[in-house]
């Protein structure tokens, strides 16, 4: 009996951790076109039918209706909050979160990002955006920022599946940008591409936060928006 | 030796645990169709089917808003917000209306595994002048546990946020004369740079198309390939693609149907490519507006023929030192 027993806990314990199969698949299903008047009609709940755009026949509105599935994406984020904790002086606090976009066959799009402000406090204090060790990243460049002697916050994209980061900051692990800040009327940046690899993309995108000794030691926040927008 | 079997397979059981680690998403949510394209006249009224679905195990609240766009100055499919909406957008704005059922929404309430059906509404006015109109639905979340932080807390946080939009071309007015050209139209190396010599196959085309009328052109195209004999050795289909009016759009690889597969070239090769309104050949099955480019390339390949040298003469070495050493007395 104790030889069988893990067997037995393995079996009845495997749903709760087999992570069910995240199938996003376009299906296809009967579509039927009525002989008397060519309109056209489906039984399947899953099947939308998109009004066609005003066209010259109608035959040919029907056959566009057929021959185009409609797209679909879809944005995925592993969490919605970064908890830095308490912030220490010269001691980078480094956080992420996964973002995955799901397309259909070349479906194109970009992942916009900005930040509402800089880390803020509620006595007024501002943790400004990161200008990295030399000087000279924004939310357009990045630069490397390896010293601790660097604070502020910024970001950079580490690809998972299918490559979508901009190259600019997914060449190598040291290369941060600041968030496009919309306080001061930045314009949001494009942070993550298709590529046509693939139907699946996925991203880390790490956050990292350094302050020096005279920062106010107070509770710093804001919030950083993503916005999947579709090609055309 | 059978406790050593009881342990080993409870380390395997633990191992097999260990190794599906959960990838639940705090949010997944999925919109279809992404790109609704309205050709109409004014004083008609327009709709789509939006569908929203939620993924996640959460609930969701959802924020609408519109927002202008042009085309990228990438000139590759993709959007450029307009950093104010025009006057003229902001009077489109008024017309549109989000519709779950009968009911007019602003925001959108979508349970966990929840599909949401949506029409969004465009009402034209008949005195509405014609123009092309190019925005986005934009649906955003809100991180609802944004509570300010009371003064004695000292933990930092960043609060994340997401949206996801769906696009939507309006044209309003009398369709006009199609104003289409090639701006340009070459062959690319491996490295996509313009080349007219290749070592060996496959080849990219790469084409500029201008649409400088008005209205948005959904254009469809080809490419034959003809050797030095005249021969068609190749054919390629351009999959549609939409140009914004005033705006050009650079099409080419694998993805829009422009790769030529062939890996053993050699010779001088013509390509032609022609472009047209995708319209014209629904309504009256004739290409009038058509547009044509060519391009020539030549091939040669250098790798093959080094190769093909090195063996012969390395033959030819061997069959000499043989003869050699048979002659020998």
């Amino acid at each position: 009996m104790r030889f069988f027993l893990p067997i037995i806990l393995y079996i009845l314990f495997s749903p709760f951790y087999i992570s069910p199969a995240n199938a996003y698949q376009m299906q296809d299903s009967s579509i039927q076109i009525r002989s008397e008047d060519l309109s056209i009609f489906s039984n399947d709940p899953n099947i939308t039918l998109i009004p066609s755009p005003t066209a010259f026949l109608k035959n040919r509105q029907i056959k566009r209706v057929l021959a185009e599935k409609p797209s679909s994406l879809r944005l995925s984020l592993e969490n919605l909050l970064i908890d830095y904790g308490e912030l220490e002086a010269t001691n980078p606090i480094i956080r992420s979160t996964r973002i995955t976009i799901n397309s259909t066959e070349n479906s194109r799009f970009t992942v916009l990002a900005w930040q509402d402000h800089a880390l803020s406090g509620q006595d007024g204090s501002v943790i400004a955006d990161t200008s990295c060790d030399n000087g000279s990243c924004t939310e357009v460049t990045a630069a490397p920022w390896q010293t601790p002697l660097t604070y502020g916050f910024g970001y950079r994209c580490e690809n998972v599946e299918g490559q979508p980061c901009e190259k600019n900051i997914a060449s190598d692990h040291t290369r941060y940008k600041q968030f496009a800040d919309a306080s001061i009327k930045e314009k949001e940046q494009k942070i993550l591409r298709s590529t046509n690899l693939t139907n699946r993309y996925t991203a880390d995108m790490i956050y990292k936060v350094n302050i020096p000794a005279s920062q106010p030691p107070v509770g710093y926040s804001n919030t950083v928006s993503y916005l999947l927008v579709p090609g055309f | 030796m059978r406790k050593f079997f009881i342990v080993f397979i409870h380390a395997a059981c633990s191992l097999l645990l260990a190794a599906f680690p959960a990838h639940a998403n705090e949010l997944s949510l999925e919109i279809s169709p992404t790109l609704n394209i309205h050709e109409t006249l004014p004083g008609s009224r327009v709709e789509n089917q939006l569908v929203l679905e939620n993924f996640a195990n959460q609930s969701l609240e959802l924020s609408v808003s519109y927002r202008q766009f042009t085309a990228s100055t990438e000139e590759n499919g993709e959007i450029l917000y307009l950093p104010d909406d025009s006057p003229e957008f902001t009077r489109i704005k008024e017309y549109i209306s989000l519709w779950d059922g009968e009911n007019i929404i602003q925001t959108v309430k979508i349970q966990p595994e929840e599909k949401k059906k949506l029409r969004l509404v465009v009402d034209i006015p008949a005195q509405e002048p014609a123009a092309d109109y190019y925005f986005s639905a934009i649906f955003t979340q809100r991180y609802t546990d944004q509570s300010p932080s009371s003064s004695s807390e000292t933990t930092s946080k960043t609060f994340l946020e997401a949206g996801i939009a769906s696009n939507i071309l309006l044209s309003i007015g009398k369709r006009q004369v199609p104003d289409l050209f090639f701006d340009s139209f070459t062959p690319l190396n491996a490295s996509e740079k313009p080349s007219s010599f290749f070592h060996e196959g496959p080849v990219d085309f790469n084409l500029r198309v201008k649409n400088n009328g008005t209205q948005l052109q959904k254009v469809k195209g080809s490419i034959e390939i003809r050797n030095i004999f005249g021969q068609k050795v190749g054919q390629l289909s351009l999959h549609p693609a939409y140009i914004l009016a005033n705006s050009a759009r650079k099409i080419n690889g694998s993805g829009n149907g422009l790769r030529w597969d062939e890996t053993f070239i050699l010779g001088s090769y013509q390509a032609q490519g022609v472009i047209y309104p995708e319209r014209e050949t629904e309504t009256t099955g004739v290409k009038q507006n058509a547009r044509l480019a060519q391009a020539t390339f030549f091939a040669f390949p250098v790798g093959l023929f080094i190769k093909l040298v090195l063996s012969i003469l390395c033959i030819f070495f061997i069959v000499k030192g043989v003869r050699k050493r048979l002659n020998q007395p």
